[in-house]
């Protein structure tokens, strides 16, 4: 694996509340994300994503725990790595009457990017057109256009995304997904927490699971995935029922569907048909049913809930 | 530097600035307006004018004098000579007491002349309106820079930008002050030359010397005191709150509880020199150098209390110097407050 861009070990924050008392939003919680991938961050709403976010950002503060950005600890080394770190955290708003150039012109003069960069960003998502229009006539999509562009004005080693998909449409998404493929194909590591898991699936390395403050999941998605793979398969067959008894009895456990039975805690498929066929029982369809990230992703919070 | 020229350029780019910049500056044009309509120069006709109606009047006084006198006498002569609704004067009352106070002199012709604008004295009192006027602009823009920020999340960008806190907050407050500051020279040097352009034309520019442009100028510094001290408040207050409204309730809510619910209320108490708790007339002391009162409590205790004497109220004094050490304790306090939590809260 590549040397971590990210780290992050133990991390603890507590929001302490006069009326609802202390609430732990992350409770010792570690994340590693390698250099020149996209990695997933994934959790279920109030899980702590924003929370963790925003204190490697050096926005909130931790409790405990230890963090370093690009091998610098932060939040002390944070004025040192920033430069190379872009984030958008939580759709970040702008003031509304001023035009999409205007307010990347003074961000971009705010941090000492040169002006020309502005031109750039705006073409690299999409607003060149719009550029000159005041923000407040922007749409949703728009709006997270122009977030995302702010992030990129700094060239960032480093692309920290929060839910960027948010008011995309179809055409928006697949825009954001070739952005951050060409990022990382330029050397640049996206880590991208999202709520939208087919597009995790589909452009992410690795992956973080996140509930109730604490990692769940993480690594390479395939493992993530394998690692849930409880061997199950679909199989089709003349007699479903005589069928699970048979499977049954034999080790598997066995769940019937409409016109088919799921079986698992199988290793090879050919013992299914081994097994049935020596019954007399002959399978019209086998199919390995492998997990899907939105199954293991529900599998993992909810047993982290109960 | 660069933090600097952002955020001067945001300043001046927002609209709540530039609408409140452009209300101030309406409220000062008729105000100048009303200056310039009600001055007359004066010349030898209004001069002629004013001399003949100080006779007159003096003439009318004299003839009402004499009749007083009259009168007086004969009531010394014979009390029963009193009239029912005429002055009455007690046995041995001195009547040659009765004069006319009012002799014209050269001095007293101008008071019979129409007002004119004299740049000599006007031009001081005329920017202190100025002042209010700015400190309350400064006031709202300072509260607005820092609280639309809050509120839309600008902040936590900016952050993105430059986590080091302290100097962010001090380069928005830095370039605020500085706005405010210029935007303050430019409105009262143009004040105070739209005043002598007035008296110019339509009242007394003379005896302009160096001492009067002294003077000015530390009204003028006095001033810009009042508009950086106002803006430090507002931009502090919202950044405490976290957003505008934070700051301009907080001035609403003391203006209507405390200017006018508890002004009112000290006086029916007959609390000793009730003006020295409004900020106010520290404001107004910091302007004229001096603000003078007249405590009348203790004669209303004793008017309360039934007591008869003649009871003169005391004439108390405001200075400056007090105004500069509660305004510096306040703005002291606020930064400090400010800065102090914005170093150590969660920004979520």
């Amino acid at each position: 694996m590549s040397a971590a861009v990210v780290e992050i070990d133990g991390l603890v924050k507590t929001y302490r509340s006069r009326r609802r008392g202390p609430h732990r939003a992350l409770d010792g919680f570690d994340m590693q994300v390698a250099a020149g991938q996209v990695h997933g961050f994934l959790g279920p709403n109030g899980s702590g994503k924003t929370t963790t976010l925003r204190t490697l950002l050096g926005l909130v503060r931790a409790g405990a725990g230890r963090m370093t950005l690009f091998g610098q600890p932060v939040p002390h080394a944070l004025p040192a790595v920033i430069g190379r770190v872009g984030a958008i955290v939580e759709s970040p708003q702008f003031f509304p009457n001023f035009s999409g150039r205007r307010t990347l012109t003074l961000l971009a003069r705010t941090g000492g990017v040169p002006s020309r960069r502005v031109d750039e960003v705006l073409e690299i998502v999409g607003l060149t057109d719009r550029a000159g229009d005041r923000v407040k006539g922007y749409s949703l999509g728009m709006k997270q256009r122009l977030a995302v562009a702010s992030a990129l004005l700094k060239s960032p080693d480093l692309l920290i995304l929060d839910e960027p998909a948010n008011g995309l449409d179809p055409a928006g998404i697949r825009e954001m997904r070739d952005l951050m493929r060409g990022l990382v194909a330029s050397g640049a590591t996206v880590l991208l927490s999202s709520h939208i898991l087919s597009e995790i699936q589909l452009i992410c390395d690795s992956v973080t699971i996140i509930s109730r403050g604490r990692r769940v999941a993480a690594g390479p998605v395939a493992d993530v995935l394998a690692a849930q793979d409880k061997g199950e398969f679909r199989v089709r067959v003349g007699e479903a029922q005589r069928a699970a008894t048979v499977l049954g009895d034999a080790g598997a456990t066995v769940r019937a569907a409409e016109d088919h039975l799921m079986v698992s805690a199988v290793k090879d498929p050919a013992w299914i048909t081994e097994t049935l066929g020596g019954h007399g029982l002959w399978i019209s369809e086998l199919t390995p049913v492998a997990p899907d990230l939105e199954t293991v992703f529900l599998q993992l919070t909810e047993e982290a809930r109960s | 530097m660069r933090l600097l020229r952002a955020e001067l350029t945001r300043l001046f780019g927002r609209r709540f600035t530039k609408i409140m910049l452009a209300v101030v500056l309406l409220l000062l044009a008729i105000v100048a307006v009303g200056l310039a309509s009600t001055s007359h120069p004066h010349n030898a006709q209004t001069r002629a004018k004013a001399l003949a109606e100080m006779q007159r009047m003096h003439e009318q006084n004299s003839a009402e004098i004499a009749r007083v006198r009259a009168d007086c006498e004969a009531q010394q002569s014979d009390p029963s000579a009193a009239p029912a609704d005429g002055p009455k004067f007690p046995p041995g009352f001195d009547c040659s007491q009765i004069t006319d106070p009012f002799a014209p002199t050269e001095e007293n012709i101008a008071n019979f002349e129409p007002h004119q604008l004299v740049f000599r004295t006007d031009a001081d009192e005329s920017l202190m309106v100025v002042g209010f006027l700015l400190a309350l602009l400064a006031f709202a823009v300072g509260a607005s820079f820092v609280g639309a920020e809050w509120s839309s999340g600008g902040m936590m960008n900016l952050l993105l930008w430059r986590p080091r806190r302290v100097p962010l907050l001090l380069g928005k407050l830095t370039s605020l002050l500085l706005g405010m500051l210029v935007t303050g020279v430019v409105v009262t040097v143009a004040w105070v030359a739209g005043v002598y352009a007035i008296a110019a034309t339509r009242g007394d520019p003379h005896r302009v010397t160096r001492g009067l442009l002294t003077s000015i100028a530390l009204t003028d510094a006095r001033v810009l005191g009042l508009v950086l001290a106002a803006a430090v408040l507002g931009f502090c207050v919202a950044s405490l709150g976290r957003n505008t409204a934070t700051a301009l309730g907080l001035a609403v809510g003391y203006v209507v509880v405390f200017e006018v619910g508890a002004r009112i209320v000290l006086q029916l108490a007959a609390v000793p020199r009730p003006e020295r708790f409004f900020l106010s007339n520290y404001a107004l002391a910091w302007l004229a150098k001096t603000q003078s009162y007249f405590d009348d409590s203790s004669c209303r205790r004793a008017a309360a209390a039934g007591v008869n004497t003649n009871c003169e109220p005391v004439r108390w004094t405001l200075h400056m110097n007090q105004s500069a050490v509660l305004g510096a304790v306040l703005v002291g306090l606020a930064v400090v407050w400010a800065f102090t939590s914005f170093r150590r809260r969660d920004i979520t």
